[in-house]
């Protein structure tokens, strides 16, 4: 599997594919059993540090420190990120996100939409070049997807940031990516950009018709 | 380096605003000064009793507390320390484990550029600037209550003295604060991640105390001021495996002797000293053994 630098990439597949234990590897949290991976060309266990150091990272459930404020919990990854004095960064990413105003509530008088906005806020206050989103929409509202949306689509137009996405709504894939890969039991069994993909599989209405056809045809 | 103040001054920041440490501060706090209050009633009680005898007999008795030491009614905080202090110290780290398990941080924290001993080493460090904080509180309770108990301010070498005995008791409660923390990181319900400590906790505190009071049957029996060992291969296993892993005996007995404190045994210092350096030891040995893996996996209620 290559995702290319500046793309949208939809990380497709069942519940219990692997897409989770993928994404953990990538972002070092999980040592491979077996096989190599580089992010930006770095070692995924050789320079698991740097790494991390180039790489923003959203969990499918996100979740801070309840007890402290907006400000306090995002100082703490921000400082965690190597940024020494992390203020200005924090208003500016929170300015940029439309999400000022609560810098001094507690996080847990927040709602899951406003947590994931807090969740990509940590993610990007190093200003890295890769992104990782694992299953970004679950468990929001229409509104709040929409929202999670048009921020991945800034991020990447506006920022230039690359996007590895996690998600079994194809539709969303559908809306923000530009290629897409496949896994099955572990093993990728499709990978090729949105728009190619749609023009091998003409006859079918949707992505989720086509994901549908490649996933039976690699049974 | 860096990291290791960073979670130390988080950890800092979200343990004083938890009620249970808060609580915890208090309850402590509260000992130290009832340790006070009773100090000074017996003082009082007892002084009043030697005065009116002295006033009825007109006869010159001995002052009962002419051989004490000035800090013998902050006694009491030698007990605290071993039992409130360890439970404090426990709690301490299994909430610091647990929080962040619970909270569902773990895979954002090592997201980022942090090493599993930095983040634990930050963790400890945060732990026990909190658990300083409170015996340094505890010191100046202390200091004052002496004070008013016995109208005379500690000498500089009684105030070193209790200086000695709460920085003694810091490090005593060091490996009871990474105990905590690897039960709180290791086990898998969150009950379980403060019974495992705590038996631990009992098991060194009374138990094996009470195998070494069956190591002198004469004392429990007449009042003989010297100590008898008792022969026999059971007794001397005892003595020579079991004793040194007691390790609030070895507490309470440096205490005593850094306390002026009367009937402090016969064990050799530098002994308990090297019992209480090397159970910290073991504490951060153990301590360096948890892996990501533990902390990242589900925790239930």
């Amino acid at each position: 599997m290559k995702s290319a630098p500046g793309e949208i990439f939809g990380f497709l597949g069942h519940n219990g594919a692997g897409k989770t234990t993928t994404v953990n590897i990538l972002t070092t949290l999980l040592e491979p059993t077996a096989g190599t991976a580089l992010v930006n060309g770095f070692d995924i266990i050789k320079d698991s540090l740097t790494v991390r150091r180039i790489i923003g990272y959203l969990p499918e459930n996100v979740e801070f420190y309840d007890a402290l404020t907006l400000m306090e919990n995002l100082t703490f990854f921000a400082k965690l990120s190597g940024l020494s004095k992390p203020g200005q960064r924090i208003r500016e990413v929170l300015k940029w996100l439309d999400f000022t105003g609560h810098e001094n509530q507690k996080l847990a008088t927040f709602s899951k939409g406003m947590r994931q906005r807090v969740g990509i806020a940590q993610a990007i206050l190093h200003e890295p070049s890769l992104l990782f989103l694992d299953e970004p929409t679950s468990g929001l509202d229409p509104a709040g997807v929409k929202i999670l949306r048009d921020t991945v689509i800034r991020l990447n137009q506006e920022l230039g940031m690359t996007i590895f996405m996690n998600t079994h709504l194809l539709a969303e894939v559908t809306k923000t990516c530009s290629s897409i890969g496949v896994l099955r039991a572990g093993r990728l069994i499709y990978q090729d950009s949105l728009a190619r993909t749609l023009e091998k599989f003409p006859s079918e209405d949707s992505l989720e018709d086509i994901y549908l056809k490649i996933d039976a045809q690699t049974a | 380096m860096k990291t290791i103040f960073i979670v130390a001054k988080h950890e800092l920041k979200t343990a004083g605003r938890e009620r249970l440490s808060q609580a915890l501060l208090l309850i402590f706090l509260g000992m130290v000064l009832i340790s006070a209050v009773i100090g000074w009633a017996a003082h009082s009680t007892v002084m009043n009793v030697y005065n009116e005898t002295l006033r009825q007999t007109g006869r010159h008795l001995a002052n009962p507390f002419a051989g004490a030491s000035p800090l013998d009614p902050v006694k009491n905080s030698v007990i605290y320390v071993v039992l409130i202090g360890a439970l404090l110290a426990i709690i301490a780290g299994v909430s610091s484990s647990v929080r962040d398990r619970r909270a569902g941080v773990i895979d954002i924290l090592f997201s980022r550029p942090v090493k599993i001993r930095d983040y634990l080493a930050g963790k400890l460090l945060g732990i026990q600037c909190w658990l300083g904080f409170i015996l340094l509180a505890a010191m100046t309770l202390s200091w004052i209550s002496v004070w008013v108990v016995t109208s005379h301010k500690l000498s500089l070498g009684d105030t070193v003295a209790l200086l000695g005995f709460f920085s003694l008791a810091w490090v005593f409660l060091l490996p009871f604060s990474a105990l905590g923390l690897i039960a709180g990181a290791k086990t898998r319900h969150e009950a379980n991640a403060l019974l495992i400590p705590i038996l631990f906790w009992v098991i060194i505190t009374f138990i094996i105390p009470q195998l070494g009071t069956a190591e002198n049957p004469s004392a429990l029996l007449n009042p003989v001021p010297a100590r008898v060992a008792s022969t026999g291969l059971l007794f001397r296993a005892n003595r020579l495996l079991l004793q040194p892993l007691s390790v609030t005996e070895h507490f309470k007995h440096v205490s005593g002797v850094i306390l002026h404190l009367p009937d402090t045994g016969p064990s050799s210092v530098l002994f308990d000293l090297l019992v209480l350096a090397l159970a910290a030891i073991a504490g951060l040995a153990a301590l360096a053994l948890v892996n990501r893996a533990s902390l990242r996996s589900p925790l239930y209620e």
